[in-house]
């Protein structure tokens, strides 16, 4: 392997990686703030996809951050609407796993009925000349739409972090999740911080929904498969940690990458394993909660 | 000690199971196939979840190893598919123990994933391996030869026998030393600890039996399909249909499982007679199970249980 392939399985490990952790980002926010276990977050990144193909089907011509925006806010609404009216209902329950298997049925009624609305193609969204732009630093081609699904994931994870550590809603947000009962004593408004919560986690899953289907296609039936790799981001990151969850996106991305490279067969056998073993490594060492 | 209402369910089963292999058409007897094969690996998915707390995600990783422990032992031996059928819980079971010694460092949420992606892991293994037929699965030809008649007439009658003989059992399991420790850690895991039950190890046997018999309720399953893909037998369509029918039936009940196989298969095929696609039935069931949840969060049998001990004590009073 010359040094120009080794940046370049570098940097697509990045790009794949910085994506990884996208899907993972909203997951990781509703499983810190809410403790709840969503199912269907792989459902509101599938939507975020669609709504992006939708819009750009419609408006042809429509700018690809106004695309992004209008994604975000599609799945900001749905996830805030099914917070207000189902998941919210099934915590109050003493059982947390009651709400885990509402989120479980939610995510089947979002599925099917994408399926039933759009068809259960396979489509991809497609950005125009930009998909084969390239450049070219000291002799080594990168493509220019992996970076700005990068820049687009780092982005994000910056202005979450800003969000939560930076503002008052952050504080409220924090607090609620850390001690719910003494923050609503001293007037946290509890139900619509989790309300907010839901609406940003399915907002970040539409980002990482739109930058999936730019990169290759996605079906209404592609939500158990990012389910899984969100799952895995948010638990090798430390469930609930932001700045985990971007360095475990970053170890599975570059693993799929390198082992791609080595094994043409690889698929996601390595990423699943590289998962399972350090998990069960830190769970043997005491690291797990 | 078996109780004399017990004895008579499984005279009556073994009878029910004869007459499902003599007189019923072969369609129906495949569908009943499905429908038992469903119901036996659901009340296993429920001991393990509704009785010791192990909520997997995982268990089409059971699936698998039953169907493919079937198809290479018959195919590559010339020991015959009954034989192997005895062999599968075996098999799987010896398997399932170093696995279960490895998932049991996982808790609760981690748990459950980690039981997913360990599916996962064993789903991309048989595709890469040429040895174990790929991507492309394999053909059932025991001893090399092709599968002659209608296997579904004896697997019926053997599904049908084991779903009762499951119930009995289960019923006196829990009624045995052994069931009532499991019944204390579901109940209380820290007191039944102090009370000298080894958890960890209580844990590793339902793990070891349950996913036992997941896996020889597959095998009866694939053994009548006769060819089995790792896409369909790895894939979490299994868990999903699991967790419907426990959760919708009743998490932590024997009869819960029964009522969740019977709306699930029954609402299906009444739909599909009805014309309605598979995504309507699968947004009708996502329904459900939500409305179950949020109204009666223990599921439907639970429910009705307490409706009924409230309605026969009101008329006492």
């Amino acid at each position: 392997m010359t040094a120009a392939q080794f940046t370049v399985l570098i940097f697509q490990g990045l790009t794949l990686g910085g994506l990884y952790a996208m899907i993972g980002a909203g997951l990781a926010l509703n499983y810190g703030i809410l403790k709840v276990l969503q199912l269907a977050h792989g459902e509101y990144i599938t939507y975020g996809a669609f709504a992006a193909i939708g819009a750009i089907a419609l408006f042809p011509n429509l700018p690809f951050p106004l695309v992004l925006l209008l994604a975000f806010l599609a799945c900001a609404l749905l996830g805030a609407a099914a917070q207000l009216l189902i998941v919210e209902r099934a915590m109050a329950h003493r059982n947390e796993v009651v709400a885990m298997l509402v989120t479980f049925g939610l995510a089947v009624v979002l599925r099917d009925s994408l399926a039933e609305f759009a068809g259960a193609d396979l489509r991809g969204l497609s950005v125009g000349s930009l998909a084969q732009a390239n450049f070219t630093i000291a002799g080594i081609t990168l493509g220019v739409l992996p970076l700005v699904s990068l820049g687009i994931a780092l982005t994000s994870f910056l202005l979450l972090a800003l969000l939560i550590f930076r503002t008052r809603l952050g504080m409220e947000i924090r607090a609620v999740s850390d001690m719910p009962d003494i923050a609503a004593l001293v007037g946290a408004r509890v139900k619509r911080t989790h309300i907010v919560v839901a609406a940003l986690s399915a907002g970040l899953a539409a980002i990482a929904g739109v930058l999936l289907a730019m990169r290759s296609s996605i079906s209404p039936y592609s939500g158990l498969d990012s389910l899984l790799i969100a799952f895995e981001v948010v638990v090798l990151g430390g469930l609930g940690s932001i700045r985990g969850v971007l360095l475990a996106g970053l170890l599975l991305g570059m693993t799929q990458v390198i082992s791609t490279w080595a094994d043409n067969s690889a698929g996601l056998f390595y990423v699943h394993l590289v998962f399972f073993v350090v998990l069960v490594f830190r769970a043997k060492t005491g690291k797990l909660q | 000690m078996m109780k004399k209402v017990e004895f008579v369910a499984l005279a009556v089963g073994a009878i029910a199971a004869i007459c499902a292999a003599i007189f019923l058409d072969s369609g129906l007897q495949f569908l009943l196939c499905e429908v038992l094969v469903l119901f036996l690996m659901a009340q296993m998915w429920n001991l393990a979840a509704g009785y010791a707390g192990q909520i997997s995600f995982g268990p089409q990783m059971f699936v698998g190893l039953g169907g493919y422990a079937l198809y290479m032992i018959s195919n590559n031996t010339t020991i015959p598919v009954w034989v192997v059928m005895a062999l599968v819980p075996i098999v799987v079971g010896l398997l399932a123990i170093p696995l279960g010694m490895v998932v049991f460092h996982l808790k609760h949420a981690y748990f459950a994933i980690g039981t997913w992606v360990a599916a996962e892991i064993a789903f991309q293994f048989v595709i890469k391996t040429p040895s174990l037929g790929g991507s492309s699965g394999l053909v059932l030809r025991p001893g090399g030869e092709m599968v002659e008649g209608y296997p579904e007439k004896t697997v019926v009658a053997v599904a049908l026998f084991a779903s009762v003989a499951l119930i009995v059992a289960l019923r006196m399991f829990l009624r045995s030393r052994l069931g009532l420790a499991v019944l204390a850690v579901r109940d209380n895991e820290t007191g039944a600890e102090a009370t000298g039950i080894n958890v960890r190890r209580l844990h590793l046997a339902l793990y070891t039996l349950t996913g036992a018999g997941i896996a020889t309720a597959a095998a009866l399953y694939y053994s009548t399909t006769l060819f089995l893909t790792p896409l369909d037998a790895f894939q979490a369509k299994w868990a999903v249909e699991l967790m419907f029918i426990v959760v919708v039936g009743g998490l932590g009940t024997l009869t819960g499982p029964a009522i969740g196989v019977a709306l699930f298969i029954g609402l299906r095929e009444f739909m599909t007679a009805n014309g309605y696609s598979g995504d309507q039935y699968w947004i009708i069931m996502g329904v459900l199970a939500i409305a179950v949840l949020l109204l009666l969060p223990q599921g439907i049998w639970p429910a009705l249980t307490t409706f009924y001990t409230r309605m026969t004590r009101g008329n006492t009073q």
